[in-house]
Formats: structure tokens, C-alpha cells, sequence
């Protein structure tokens, strides 16, 4: 990305900050504001300037890898630069620790207490009724169909056995065997385009349940520990 | 590692240059982009961590045109970890340009 004035640049500039976890810009801006200024004075345009200064996301990154931002020593940062010169007193002799390899961004992952608690309120909610709820529903969906398919089986083997054997005397019934054994047919066949639904629906809410259990592993341990149902691993 | 390796002397440059006079930022970054190719803005991180670890110290000045500037100085500790460090650079710079030339073979 090119930047073609100060404006561009220092807004940039502000959000890649911002995205790094920057707090104190107020001091920053005012260093390559003036720089800017500075530049001017020298006959440079803007566009110059903004060229020579550099990608500011690289220039954020730094900022918040220095680590002065969340109150840490000075000191620890020196050996996350990864730099051969140690700046704090009494550093580390130069040949062991010069030109190491570039610095591993650290998965600073930390739980959070508020996310704790309110993980402990949601789950009662979701563990109270909506699990059970939709739990139910779907079991019921289940039942349903497995149930209509049986029965239009069942009313078309008795169509069919009324049909060679005569309706029993006991049977009173105002359909004719033949339409007995029809509406069994619909019925089961109508029953089975259910399955397909039947199955999403079981899919969904499985889903559902895996995303509860990554949004426990991300907020508890920091990543997902399930991929979901029908998506390609690394997709999810 | 190109960038590695002027990340690591960056910190030396910037307290050598202000060991002989005090820079503001721009004055600064110019004086060492001219003598090797930087991400210009990358100085100023440095320059704060540099300060934060009271190596270098700053100060306001008042300018007739433009905003005031802000000028920086190297501190006594500073100074002795220029010392410091320039001594294991040319030891170091020594020994890889041996090695390099294969001299100690």
C-alpha cells in the first residue's frame, strides 16, 4: 500500500496501532507529525516522506512488540528484539546471544476472569432450557417421522393383507383395501422426503453443540479443540 | 536476516550518533539512512524503547517556525552502553570478517 499524503499515513498509521494494542499514540503521533513537518521544511513531499518512513504496520508492530505498553520491564524486551546488543546494564555478552533468529511472537493467551463468569451465566441458560429444548425438538422430529414411516408401511401391508384375505369381521372401516394400501404408500414415501430435513436439522444442532464447546476451549485454553460437522478440517 | 541484522545495530547507531551531538528525530533517521537503507519509521519505535529505558532522555525546543521540536540526548547510561557495545561490535565485526576471508585457515 502506497501513501501518497501525511493524512493517509498518519491514519494508517493510527490503526495499525490500534489493531497491535498501542496505548499511548497521543506521544507517537506527535514524533512522525512533527517528523512530517520536519520533512516539509526539508523540500520533501509528503508522498517522499511517507514512501521513506515505511509500511506503518510494520512500524505498529514494533511499537507493541517493544512491549512498553502493558507496564512490563524495559529489559525483557531487549531479548524479544532479538537484539545483539543488549540495552540494559550488565547485558549479556554479545556472542551469545547476537543475531539470533527473529523473534517468535509469543501466544500471550491469559484467561479472563469476566469471560469465566460469564461463560458460568450462559451455560446456566443454555444448559437450563435452550439445550434440552432443542434436544427434544429434534428427538421429536426424529420420532415423528421414523413413526410415519412405520405406519404407512403398516396401513399398506394391511391393505394388501385385506385385499387377498377379506376384511375381518372385527375391522370396521370405510376404506377400501386398495386405497388402505395407496394412502400407506403416500405416507411412507411422503415420510422418507422428510428424512433429508430431519437430518439437517440433527446436523444444525449438533453444530450447535460443538460451537459451545469451542467457545469454552477458545475462551479456557485459547483454540478451537472440534471442527464442525460437514466442513473441510482447517475450514471451520 | 538482512533486516535482523540492521535491527541489532540500529540500537548502536542511534546511541553513537547521539553520543556526538544531540539529534532531533528527523536530523536523526536521516543521518542513518544515508549511510545504509532503514524503514525510516522503525527508528522511532527504538528511539522510545531507548528512552523508556532511560539510555536516552528527550526534551522540547521551542522552534520559530513549524511546532516545537523534540531533541534527543544520550544519558550517562547510555554513553556506557555505547561504550559497551561498540567494543563487542568491532571484536565481533573482527571475527566474522576473519572468518569470512578465511584467514585463521
Amino acid at each position: 500500500m502506497n501513501y501518497t499524503n501525511k493524512e493517509q499515513y498518519i491514519q494508517a498509521l493510527i490503526n495499525a496501532m490500534t489493531r497491535c494494542g498501542v496505548t499511548d499514540q497521543r506521544e507517537i503521533l506527535t514524533d512522525f507529525e512533527q517528523h512530517f513537518a520536519d520533512g516539509a521544511a526539508a523540500g520533501e513531499s509528503e508522498e517522499q516522506v511517507c514512501q521513506k518512513l515505511g509500511d506503518p504496520e510494520e512500524i505498529a508492530k514494533q511499537y507493541a512488540s517493544e512491549g512498553f505498553f502493558e507496564g512490563q520491564p524495559a529489559a525483557q524486551s531487549v531479548g524479544a528484539e532479538a537484539s545483539g546488543f543488549g540495552a540494559e546494564p550488565g547485558a549479556v555478552p554479545v556472542q551469545n546471544t547476537a543475531y539470533a533468529p527473529p523473534p517468535v511472537q509469543q501466544n500471550s493467551f491469559h484467561i479472563d476472569a469476566g469471560a469465566v463468569i460469564g461463560i458460568i451465566f450462559v451455560d446456566l441458560l443454555i444448559f437450563s432450557w435452550t439445550i434440552p429444548t432443542l434436544a427434544s425438538l429434534i428427538i421429536a422430529l426424529y420420532s415423528v417421522v421414523v413413526g410415519l414411516i412405520f405406519a404407512g408401511i403398516g396401513l399398506f401391508a394391511g391393505g394388501v393383507a385385506a385385499g387377498a384375505f377379506g376384511t375381518p369381521d372385527w375391522l370396521y372401516t370405510c376404506f377400501s383395501p386398495v386405497s388402505t394400501a395407496l394412502f400407506g404408500v403416500v405416507m411412507t414415501s411422503g415420510s422418507l422426503l422428510l428424512v433429508g430435513p430431519c437430518f439437517a436439522a440433527g446436523r444444525g444442532f449438533i453444530n450447535i453443540c460443538i460451537s459451545i464447546i469451542n467457545w469454552h476451549s477458545r475462551t479456557l485454553a485459547g483454540r478451537n479443540v472440534l471442527n464442525k460437522i460437514g466442513k473441510k478440517a482447517g475450514k471451520a | 536476516m538482512k533486516s535482523q541484522l540492521k535491527r541489532g545495530t540500529l540500537e548502536l547507531c542511534v546511541l553513537s550518533l547521539l553520543s556526538r551531538s544531540d539529534c532531533y528525530g528527523y536530523e536523526l533517521v536521516n543521518r542513518i539512512s544515508d549511510c545504509m537503507q532503514v524503514t525510516e519509521g522503525t527508528i522511532y519505535p527504538l528511539l522510545k524503547r531507548l528512552k523508556d529505558n532511560r539510555s536516552i532522555d528527550s526534551y522540547i525546543v521551542e522552534s520559530q517556525e513549524g511546532p516545537p521540536r523534540k531533541y534527543y540526548s544520550i544519558t550517562d547510561m547510555g554513553r556506557a552502553q555505547k561504550e559497551e557495545q561498540e567494543a563487542e561490535w568491532f571484536s565481533f565485526s573482527a571475527a566474522i570478517n576473519k572468518l569470512l576471508k578465511g584467514e585463521n585457515e
